[in-house]
């Protein structure tokens, strides 16, 4: 079966200013690269049109009078935080990319495509109920999983959010959801926005135990991730079984993106997502969505990074997925070792999650 | 000014020549020299614009005589390509820079290994040729420059495409020169038609000999255009060997992107044409009474051994060639031979009625299209036009048309790089940021300096389209350093002005 890509020129619309980092190019380059590879036309990829979402699918996430907000900045032009501005006609470009979240999922459970990947932006996952923050208006993965849930489309839903940054819109959202597995790898959250996703938070109420934060330190590469999946992610998700996999692909995790200091490289998100593939082929029929979160290093970075995605969702090779060898130096430069210290979050994440979890004990 | 139009066809060759709104033609049989033999009769080409349209390179890819080509590839980071080809070191990014070089003991140790023709890819080399020209420097060597193909010169994204692109180019490319280089003892300067329905400067084809695909449906569809004024209709051109079908959407063939050829994927672009193998030497076979979808030889009327569908009209009335031999011919396989080829002939009218689809009209050109048209309306229930010349309509076409370029740009401020058609140059600093307006124009301007330079006349490049615009701002830590601008611009195919006039 197919893999689907959600995409269209609509994505190219939203601007904050002319020079904000949150931008078209972060998928001009991509596309460039897509259609170079001849992926765009590969008989195992499909291309698919979006729609906006509705107003009664953004409210099951957001409230009425954060919405009623946004869309009143978006028709004169408004401030949400240092960040994130509201420039004219953000709301309809919202809309677009939480309506292209639902479609890549819908486009899954009709039994379209086997999985899919949204292309989207504006991205999500620091949006919360009653506000906007760090580039985001609309929560697009919430708003897809809450709605799928509605719907009885599916029951219990494991979110891989592997985004830099800490995805607290949606762990905020979830907080109190046994349904829905969290788990977040982000940079640690002392020196990175938005400061928060310590090994701690692990939910509310009968959510207890199924939020988790792995916070990793400036430099961690390939290694830390490969740990962190191995370790944490994989056994919690074959123990908690979900009927749906998510995944909020953040590609800011990247070693030449400007705004972070990780220092993944694309063949190590192409590994993830097989590694996920391979995750929702066993657990759930290949269900499987990314939706495009973070990721500024538009130029070394994402259009490899994308492609590798991709490639690894439709397995095709990935084998010769990396970065030009120019960037090498910028990669030594930015690694460091901190896989010991990414042990310890691991040991220490167990401890406390072995109450909730038979894999830890 | 004269105009001259020579059209290779299945069977035949034909020239016309136009002056001053009179069309003169000749036929003559097809031989391996009759295009040099049709300038002889012409004479004086040095007063006249001569436009050649030949299928020679597609036949050439049909009949697999194109050689066996070594694929030098530069897949760069991303996904593997080696079953297109010998992967080696270099990589031009999605910016248009080199990112890794090429390794020249590499190259030489892959090009020892010598096919009959070359072809040279990289992923982007249509954003930055520099890397494919060093291997061409090496390859020189080991090959002739006209068995040598760059995927630079092929505009387009799709590195798949642009591979077998170039396989196909490489293959073809020796012939369009050895084609060339006889045209040009006779006519110095003289244009191919292209299958996209305009005209190119020879020296401009052999660069890209695949611009030559299918120009022989495309010269059919401007010379039903000219000679009926009509500018909407299904041309159908009934030849010697086919019967090919072509729209005419606003006196202009339709055109298609990214065509299929010879089971390559490609990014050759041209008129968007169908065919069937139906023909008036298409010979009948007799014992399934069915109309043979090939050409064994001429007609029976034509002094040929197999009776053909040319030979079955010439039973139910018509008079092409020396009927009475094909009367005679068909008297000996059948008593009641008129209805015997009526039958067959109906068999043939529904082959290509059914792959005519609904048109409201249908304009018949080629050598039966007089024949047939009346049939085939009837079983279509539309109009048909037969212009007087149909059966020299191609040629026709060929005379007429008109300079047509397509120009790809993409202007990189912050790089100061701008490329037109895979060739880079260099642009001044202070250009970082242009306004649509100004990107449009400085590749309209382009298009038509280089269309006229061509020798094109003023009143033939006023009217460039825009097929394509997307601009951006590249950004740096919150500062804007430049701006990439795509544009795609297009001289359309038409009837040349200075024809009309
Ligand atoms: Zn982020």
């Amino acid at each position: 079966m197919k893999t689907g890509i959600v995409y269209h020129d609509y994505y190219l619309k939203h601007e904050q200013g002319p020079t904000h980092p949150e931008r078209r190019e972060r998928l001009e380059y991509t596309i460039d690269q897509l259609r170079e590879e001849g992926i765009l036309e590969d008989p195992k990829i499909e291309i698919i049109n979006p729609r906006r979402a509705t107003l009664e699918e953004i409210l099951s996430v957001h409230t009425t009078r954060y919405i009623e907000r946004l869309k009143s900045m978006s028709e004169k032009g408004g401030i949400i935080d240092l960040d994130t501005s509201v420039p004219v006609g953000s709301y309809d470009s919202a809309i677009w990319s939480a309506g292209g979240a639902l479609t890549a999922a819908e486009k899954v459970f009709n039994g379209s495509v086997k999985n899919s990947f949204a292309l989207i932006r504006p991205p999500g996952h620091h949006a919360k109920p009653d506000n906007g923050a760090g580039f985001c208006y609309l929560n697009n993965m919430a708003i897809m999983i809450k709605n799928m849930i509605k719907r009885r489309t599916i029951k219990r839903a494991a979110i891989l959010d592997w985004d830099a940054h800490h995805g607290d819109g949606t762990q905020a959202i979830f907080y109190d959801d046994p349904n829905v597995l969290y788990i977040s790898i982000h940079q640690d959250g002392r020196t990175l926005y938005p400061g928060s996703g310590f090994i701690d938070e692990i939910g509310v109420g009968e959510g207890k135990g199924y939020n988790i934060c792995i916070p990793v330190l400036p430099g961690a590469s390939d290694d830390v991730y490969r740990l962190a999946l191995d370790e944490i992610y994989i056994p919690l998700v074959e123990e908690f079984r979900p009927d749906f996999i998510a995944i909020s692909a953040g590609q800011d995790n990247h070693f030449t993106d400007p705004l972070t200091n990780l220092a993944l490289t694309s063949r190590g998100y192409a590994e993830m997502m097989k590694d996920a593939v391979i995750l929702s082929d066993k657990l759930c029929k290949g269900r499987l969505v990314a939706l495009l979160e973070g990721g500024y290093g538009v130029e070394g970075g994402l259009p490899y990074v994308n492609l590798g995605i991709i490639a690894a969702m439709a397995d095709i090779d990935i084998t010769n997925i990396r970065e030009p060898k120019i960037y090498e130096e910028v990669l030594r430069r930015r690694r460091r070792d901190v896989l010991d210290s990414a042990k310890e979050t691991v040991r220490g994440l167990k401890r406390i999650l072995k109450d909730y979890w038979s894999c830890f004990r | 000014m004269k105009f001259i139009g020579i059209d290779v066809g299945g069977t035949n060759t034909d020239a016309v020549k136009i002056e001053d709104g009179i069309i003169d033609y000749f036929k003559i049989p097809n031989e391996w020299d009759s295009i040099i033999e049709a300038l002889k009769k012409l004479g004086d080409a040095k007063t006249s614009r001569t436009v050649v349209s030949s299928s020679l390179s597609l036949n050439l890819l049909y009949e697999e005589k194109g050689g066996e080509t070594k694929t030098l590839i530069m897949a760069g980071p991303g996904l593997n390509f080696s079953n297109f080809g010998t992967n080696i070191e270099g990589c031009i990014n999605h910016r248009g820079d080199i990112v890794e070089d090429i390794v020249v003991e590499e190259v030489v140790g892959k090009l020892l290994d010598k096919k009959d023709n070359l072809a040279v890819v990289g992923k982007f080399s249509n954003r930055n040729p520099s890397l494919e020209e060093k291997i061409l420097n090496i390859a020189l060597n080991y090959y002739d420059s006209t068995n040598i193909a760059l995927g630079s010169d092929i505009q387009g994204l799709s590195f798949p495409r642009r591979i077998n692109t170039t396989i196909l180019s490489a293959k073809v490319k020796r012939s369009i020169v050895d084609l060339t280089k006889a045209i040009e003892n006779y006519s110095s300067s003289f244009y191919y038609f292209k299958g996209d329905g305009g005209i190119v400067p020879h020296n401009l084809a052999i660069k890209n000999p695949l611009d030559l695909v299918n120009s022989s449906p495309a010269t059919a569809a401007l010379g039903a255009y000219y000679l009926t004024g009509e500018k909407n209709g299904l041309v159908i051109d009934i030849g010697g060997t086919t019967t090919d079908f072509i729209e005419l959407v606003d006196g202009k063939p339709k055109l298609v992107e990214n065509i299929e050829l010879c089971g390559y994927k490609t990014l050759i672009r041209s008129v968007d044409t169908w065919v069937v193998p139906i023909g008036g030497d298409s010979y009948i076979d007799f014992s399934s009474n069915s109309i043979g979808l090939k050409r064994k030889g001429n007609a029976v009327a034509f002094k040929g051994e197999y009776i053909t569908l040319t030979d079955l009209l010439n039973c139910i009335g018509e008079k092409i060639g020396d009927y009475n031999r094909s009367i005679s011919a068909m008297k000996m396989i059948s008593n009641n031979y008129r209805n015997l080829a009526e039958s067959l002939v109906e068999k043939a009218i529904d082959l290509i009625s059914k792959k005519s689809g609904n048109p409201s009209k249908i304009i018949c050109t080629g050598y039966l299209g007089k024949y047939l048209a009346p049939m085939i309306s009837e079983r279509l229930n539309c109009s048909y036009i037969v212009p007087k010349f149909a059966e020299v309509a191609n040629a026709i076409g060929a005379a007429v048309s008109r300079i047509s370029l397509m120009l790809y740009q993409r202007i990189d401020t912050e790089r100061g790089r701008i490329i037109w058609n895979g060739t880079v140059e260099r642009i001044k600093d202070d250009a970082r940021s242009l306004s649509r307006e100004e990107i449009i124009d400085i590749a309209k301007n382009k298009v038509r300096s280089l269309a006229l330079r061509y020798g094109a006349v003023e009143e033939d490049v006023k009217d460039v389209d825009l097929l394509y615009f997307n601009s951006y701002n590249i950004i740096r830590g919150w500062y804007k350093s430049g701006q990439i601008s795509d544009c795609i611009v297009q001289i359309n195919p038409g009837i040349s002005s200075e024809v009309k006039s």
